[in-house]
């Protein structure tokens, strides 16, 4: 797959026109859609604040202090660019599924889709690829011409070793100092709370944090039969199961996970957008960018 | 527990298959890789003691199956006979009852012919390889046939030529015999068929010994009966107990009445039957008497006259027709048909002149009152002194009529001692002598030339006379005689009256201690008649004299001494019999004359149905003992009632009666005494288990037989116990989400 083939015009075309806007106010390095979470010297006045030692007193209302005698601070919002952090699990996990419905390749295209949305609206965007470490790493950039990188670099993604997500998280929340929005993909197998930890980090950083979570139909319907042997993708197990036999305690396991998880981001603030592999990933995303765009 | 098919028990092997099957398809897992194993394996451990539990259950219900579905084809089953035998070959016994109650033809076609129709339909059915023996039975039992066991053609061809016999039943013999030939042959499975009309006589005659060998045979084969009577209709049945001829003795120029008693001994009243007598084959009379009706247990007895033509031994055959059962309808006399009975007078007292007070005077017009040349009965009066051995020749009966004997003191006064030797020998050869008393008797002389130290001739030791008061004579006492005696009719109103009218002025008087026998006494004890046996003849000895010297015969008008005189003369001729009469079963004894004792014999038996010549049977010759003076021969298969007779080879019957060796046999009446058929619930007491009975007939027997080999098996309820148990592991495998 060459990097414009994660490109689907399909995709685009019902993503473009809802555009990626953040929730919640970013930190850009420009003017552009996006509120600013810096209240200064922008257009729109918000509110008057008690000055505190350290403030600029270029900001400080003079008339408000003739007025009451006290120091106030004027404080405004900002239209600003966001920077949107891609991170992007490469672990074996995300090697199930075939042709389109391939975990890794789902999650390839949703990334490379929402990167050229998110360049298109003049927003930075930047790229992690992992596992259990960082395997690739693109630095945020508002220009058009760095969706090639990013689409190369998705494409040269060869899934490896385990998924570790929450310590990455934890990286990211210490390296990102700026405020942005954190897009996680990935199908999160790993123990909730740690992943929960990772994603409270980050927003206690300030982020706003989306987590897609990538799943493939068989993971969460279990629809399989027959005498299977079951390879572990992430290390040497095998277990040996008819799958009908298990299905209910799997199935009840995997939604007690997912409910779990669900509940976990929604109480951290966090976008949790659950992905099938075998639903289109144009009507997916539009789904998910329509619903953002009633909350916003 | 046996099993029909016990190689289909193999089969229980199968049960490998579901545990080699579980095992072949554990191995049968195609690999898959996946994300989520943390789920996968937290799933398996929620469920693995479930699915464990689950499969363990489900594995044990296909082996069950499989267990079930061999054992249900191996066909097991409780009882010996229907277990082993449903389709492997059997060693079959056909026992059938050819007692003359199988000849009854109740419900239009004889219980017989039904048994044979059972039973050629039975050997069609049998199962391939099987082997078969025929056994017949009344009170004893025959091994038929066939040689060789496996010849089901000749075994019907052996069915078809059974005859009902003239014998009783007694089915103990026939299932001894019927199980020797079970066991002598080879196949694992036996049965015995007892084709029977289960005559109750037949069954309770021993039941300890036969519940003994029915349970033997139950315990290690199979027994069944199949009833042959007709289910509802009871047979009529008057059998005919014997014939009577009247008169005194048979002779020719005469018609001899003869009475047939016919009784009816069946359940239900029989009319229109035909009784018919015929003598050496020819009817006495024209046409036959029907009686119009015999109620159940009447006696009817019936009288036709025939003339008898010729001397010497006529057969009296008397039939009836007219009732269901034909086997006593028939029965056999012989009758020895005398020209002439000459007997010698040898008078102690003649009178020339005048015959009258002569002493054979009584005895004389007794036995020819008529004095005819022309009657049966010739006498011949000879004096006490001149009589001689040549008087004997032709003689039947002698009297010695107050007979004095020689003396010392008188050389000349009685008969001579040579004839005295032909005398003794004419009784060993079954002569009769008469002796009368008189006053020529004397009781020392007597005893000592006629007593045990002389010619024993005499019943007791003479000891004396003793006489009577002249207005207190001595008179007879009728109840003193002996019942079984042949002159017992005197026992009988009117002829008792006429023994008891007869007074005696004396009598000699004897010691009781002898070989003789009292047949008459007197009021007071004395013996009157007495009767010895001495070789084949008889010796009677009067206490007192038979004419008017010691007794008043002249005031009887002849009641008492004519009749005397001819029971004597009848039971003398009678005790020469002119053919051994014989009821079926009993054995034949016949004493080899000395003439014949080189010749080869043959036994003429009578002719089989159909045919009309004796049916003759080789006789061998026993072989003569150290010691034993005459053989004898003996012939147990008097099964038919007719004429047997033994001859030498070639001769006809009318040899048999010259030698004595004739003889006539006829049904056992015991058989038809009662035709109750036995119940069930008799049988099971009497066996003491419940046999298997099943009807008689074609279209009835062998579905019952095939009804009843498949009762005591297990396969229809072993494959409803799998059906289920399929049910079951079908509905379990559901619960449990399994296919297999």
């Amino acid at each position: 797959m060459t990097g414009s083939s994660y490109l689907k015009p399909e995709v685009l075309a019902r993503a473009e026109a809802l555009g990626l806007k953040a929730r919640r106010i970013v930190e850009g390095l420009r003017v552009g859609d996006h509120k600013s979470p810096y209240k200064g010297f922008s257009v729109e006045f918000v509110q008057h604040r008690e000055y505190v030692p350290g403030d600029d007193i270029r900001h400080i209302d003079w008339k408000s202090y003739g007025r009451s005698d006290r120091y106030t601070i004027k404080q405004y919002e900002q239209e600003t660019n966001f920077t949107a952090h891609l991170l992007v699990d490469a672990s074996n996990s995300m090697r199930y599924g075939s042709g389109p419905s391939n975990k890794l390749e789902y999650a390839k295209l949703l990334a490379a889709s929402l990167a050229y949305l998110i360049l298109r609206q003049r927003d930075a965007v930047g790229l992690r690829v992992f596992n259990t470490e960082v395997v690739a790493e693109l630095p945020p950039s508002s220009q058009l011409g760095h969706l090639n990188s990013l689409t190369r670099t998705l494409e040269e993604i060869q899934p490896q070793e385990r998924t570790a997500i929450a310590p990455l998280l934890d990286r990211v929340a210490d390296q990102v100092r700026r405020r942005g929005i954190v897009i996680l993909i990935s199908d999160c197998f790993e123990e909730v709370e740690p992943l929960l930890t990772g994603l409270r980090h980050l927003r206690f950083r300030g982020h706003e944090v989306i987590l897609f979570h990538i799943l493939h139909h068989d993971e969460v319907e279990f629809p399989l039969d027959g005498n299977i042997r079951f390879v572990a993708l992430e290390g040497m197990e095998e277990l040996l199961t008819q799958p009908h036999l298990i299905r209910p305690a799997y199935l009840r396991l995997v939604q007690q996970y997912l409910r779990d998880l669900r509940k976990g981001c929604e109480a951290s603030g966090v976008d949790y957008v659950q992905m099938l592999t075998n639903r289109a990933l144009g009507n997916a995303l539009a789904e998910y960018l329509a619903r953002r765009l009633q909350t916003s | 527990m046996q099993f029909a098919a016990p190689m289909m028990l193999a089969g229980a092997a199968a049960i490998a298959i579901p545990i080699v099957l579980h095992l072949f398809y554990r191995a049968r897992y195609k690999p898959l890789p996946w994300g989520p194993m943390t789920f996968l394996r937290q799933a398996i451990e929620q469920t693995r003691r479930r699915l464990r539990l689950q499969e363990l259950i489900l594995l044990l219900l296909r082996c069950l199956a499989i267990v079930l579905l061999a054992v249900a084809l191996a066909r097991p089953g409780w009882s010996g006979l229907t277990a082993a035998s449903r389709d492997g070959p059997v060693d079959a016994v056909f026992l059938v009852d050819v007692s003359y109650s199988m000849g009854a033809a109740d419900g239009g076609v004889s219980r017989l012919d039904r048994a044979k129709e059972a039973a050629r339909a039975l050997l069609d059915h049998l199962p391939a390889g099987s082997s078969i023996q025929v056994v017949t039975f009344a009170d004893r039992a025959w091994l038929v046939g066939p040689q060789q066991r496996f010849n089901l053609d000749q075994a019907r061809l052996l069915l078809e030529r059974l005859e009902p016999t003239a014998l009783a039943t007694d089915l103990l013999p026939g299932l001894t015999l019927a199980w020797e030939a079970a066991q002598s042959g080879l196949a694992p499975a036996k049965e015995v068929y007892v084709f029977t009309d289960l005559q109750r006589l037949g069954l309770e005659r021993n039941v300890e010994a036969l519940r003994a060998k029915a349970q033997e045979i139950r315990n290690h084969g199979q027994l069944v009966f199949v009833q042959c009577g007709h289910p509802q209709r009871q047979p009529t049945n008057v059998a005919i107990e014997g014939i009577q001829w009247q008169g005194v003795i048979p002779h020719t120029r005469t018609r001899m009445p003869f009475t047939v008693i016919l009784h009816n001994r069946g359940t239900t009243p029989v009319r229109g039957i035909q009784a018919a007598v015929e003598i050496d084959g020819r009817a006495v009379e024209k046409d036959a008497i029907q009686i119009d009706r015999i109620e159940p247990g009447q006696s009817w007895p019936v009288t036709l006259s025939g003339s008898l033509e010729e001397p010497g031994i006529r057969i009296v055959r008397a039939q009836i027709r007219g009732d269901d059962l034909p086997g006593d309808n028939v029965f056999y006399i012989p009758l020895l048909v005398r020209d002439k009975i000459r007997v010698l007078l040898v008078d102690g007292t003649p009178n020339p002149d005048d015959p009258v007070r002569a002493g054979d005077h009584f005895v004389r017009t007794a036995l020819n009152p008529g004095r005819s040349p022309d009657h049966f009965i010739e006498t011949e009066s000879v004096s006490a002194t001149e009589v001689g051995p040549r008087h004997l020749d032709g003689k039947e009966a002698v009297y010695l009529l107050n007979v004095p004997l020689r003396t010392e003191s008188n050389p000349l006064g009685g008969p001579s001692p040579e004839f005295w030797d032909e005398l003794v020998k004419f009784v060993r050869n079954g002569g009769g002598l008469i002796i009368a008393a008189g006053d020529n008797v004397s009781p020392f002389t007597y005893q000592t030339q006629l007593g045990p130290e002389g010619r024993d001739l005499l019943p007791f030791p003479l000891t004396g006379k003793r006489k009577a008061e002249e207005n207190a004579p001595y008179r007879l006492a009728a109840p003193s005689l002996p019942t079984d005696c042949f002159l017992a009719d005197f026992r009988k109103p009117g002829y008792a009256e006429a023994l008891e009218r007869i007074s005696l002025q004396q009598t000699l008087t004897v010691d009781e201690n002898g070989p003789g026998r009292v047949l008459i006494r007197d009021t007071q004890g004395q013996p009157y008649l007495m009767q010895r046996h001495l070789g084949e003849g008889l010796v009677l000895l009067f206490a007192s004299s038979l004419d008017e010297s010691w007794c008043h015969f002249s005031a009887d008008p002849g009641s008492f001494h004519v009749p005397m005189a001819l029971l004597i003369l009848k039971h003398l001729t009678e005790r020469r019999r002119p053919a051994q009469m014989l009821t079926a079963g009993e054995t034949i004894l016949w004493t080899v004359p000395d003439t014949l004792n080189q010749t080869s014999l043959e036994m003429l038996l009578p002719p089989v149905s159909g045919e009309k010549n004796p049916e003759r049977a080789p006789l061998a010759l026993p072989t003569r003992r150290p010691g034993q003076s005459r053989l004898q021969v003996q012939w147990t298969e008097t099964y038919r009632a007719g004429i047997y007779g033994i001859v030498p080879q070639g001769r006809s019957l009318e040899a048999a009666a010259e030698h004595g060796s004739l003889f006539v046999v006829n049904p056992d009446l015991r058989e038809s005494t009662s035709l109750a058929v036995a119940t069930p619930e008799e049988m099971t007491e009497w066996l003491g288990f419940a046999p298997a009975i099943v009807p008689a007939g074609a279209g009835e027997t062998v579905p019952a037989i095939q009804q009843l080999r498949s009762r005591g098996e297990w396969t229809e309820y072993l494959l409803t116990a799998l059906l289920v148990l399929l049910v079951i592991e079908s509905a379990w495998a559901w619960v449990c989400g399994r296919a297999w």
